[in-house]
């Protein structure tokens, strides 16, 4: 005995079917407005160290690509190239309460500013700071000592930019 | 006699649908290139000019007291302790020149209060500037105006703090002695030359 013809596929519409791509454009044409609305077209100059965590502040200015420096809860680094960084102070010598100044940072600066020299670049006495916002201030203080005697005329930190028109 | 329908009657419309396979094309092109150019992280910079070190100054700043005697200054500070931000003027014998912020309810630092304070002094004690000059600014290259004050060093301000102060607070404190909205919704300076100093 034949089966009876399903219920369902008596009213199976047979017609071509059509991809319904509207809904995929409006996806589409919000993640553009949001893409166009972070486009950047000097691209980023400068990227955050991988574990340091910045502070935030209201200050304007944009980053410019100078000697940078390290400051991470583990010690003073020299910041190499993007995943590449070399320690030039440990903790204890940053704790350290009876030195006013840090002796392999000034060794540091000095190194480059010869070689600058040497090689007849500019010389910029601008150095930039990315420090961690938990490191505690003596470190600081002792850090901005040492590139002030060596010679520095303008110590930037990197920040985070967070809007000052709020609240 | 009845009219003969129209042959245009019988013209069948067919839906319109427009062809969007192009458009779709563009925003998959768009859409990686962008990705690729995002900002997502905006960094920026906080300048800080250390003074130049003096060898009769005992702190890392010291660029506050050096332009004249001690009874042409103003001589402000503010310190940051663990209980308290301090703000005293050194030179102020009369009236108020010393005060404490305690530390917020929820333990934070009131940097609001902080804020109203140095505005009270630019404004009470510094009041408005008494002249004008023009000079050239070294790293731009362009004219400026710069105010001068009844105190020669109305625009700085030497900020101390306790060993133990994380960075965070310090850039804040940075923040708030920059500059302040005034009544009419405009940024002003307020001590745009900070001085970072021993805690004292």
């Amino acid at each position: 005995m034949a089966f009876a013809p399903s219920k369902g596929k008596k009213h199976l519409d047979r017609s071509e079917l059509k991809l319904r791509i509207t809904s995929l454009m409006d996806v589409m044409t919000i993640m553009l407005l949001f893409l166009l609305k972070t486009y950047s077209v000097s691209g980023a100059l400068m990227k955050p160290a991988e574990g340091v965590e910045l502070p935030t502040s209201t200050v304007m200015q944009e980053p410019v690509k100078v000697l940078s420096l390290i400051i991470a809860p583990d010690g003073l680094y020299e910041d190499v190239s993007i995943d590449q960084r070399r320690l030039i102070e440990d903790v204890p010598a940053l704790n350290d309460d009876n030195a006013i100044d840090l002796g392999n940072l000034y060794a540091y600066l000095t190194r480059v500013q010869e070689r600058n020299r040497y090689l007849g670049r500019e010389e910029k006495r601008v150095l930039t700071i990315q420090g961690d916002k938990t490191i505690p201030y003596r470190w600081i203080l002792k850090i901005i000592n040492t590139c002030s005697a060596a010679g520095f005329e303008k110590i930037d930190f990197v920040v985070y930019k967070e809007s000052k028109y709020r609240g | 006699m009845a009219f003969r329908p129209s042959l245009k009657k019988k013209r069948q419309f067919e839906e319109a649908e427009a062809n969007i396979t192009p458009v779709m094309n563009l925003m998959c092109v768009l859409i990686p290139m962008l990705l690729s150019t995002a900002k997502f992280v905006d960094l920026a910079l906080l300048e800080y000019m250390p003074p130049i070190i003096q060898e009769t100054d005992q702190t890392a700043g010291g660029g506050a007291g050096e332009s004249g005697g001690i009874g042409d200054l103003l001589e402000l500070r503010v310190n940051i302790a663990y209980d308290a931000l301090e703000v005293s003027i050194f030179n102020q014998v009369e009236g108020e020149n010393y005060s404490s912020i305690p530390l917020r309810p929820d333990g934070a630092y009131d940097f609001e209060a902080l804020r109203s304070k140095l505005v009270d002094i630019k404004e009470r004690i510094v009041g408005p500037p008494i002249s004008q000059s023009e000079s050239i600014n070294p790293e731009t290259g362009q004219l400026e105006v710069v105010n001068q004050y009844k105190y020669p060093d109305a625009d700085q301000v030497r900020i101390s703090a306790e060993g133990d102060i994380p960075l965070q607070v310090l850039i804040k404190t940075l923040d708030v002695s920059r500059e302040y909205k005034d009544s009419r919704g405009v940024f002003q300076p307020l001590f745009p030359m900070p001085a970072l100093g021993q805690f004292q």
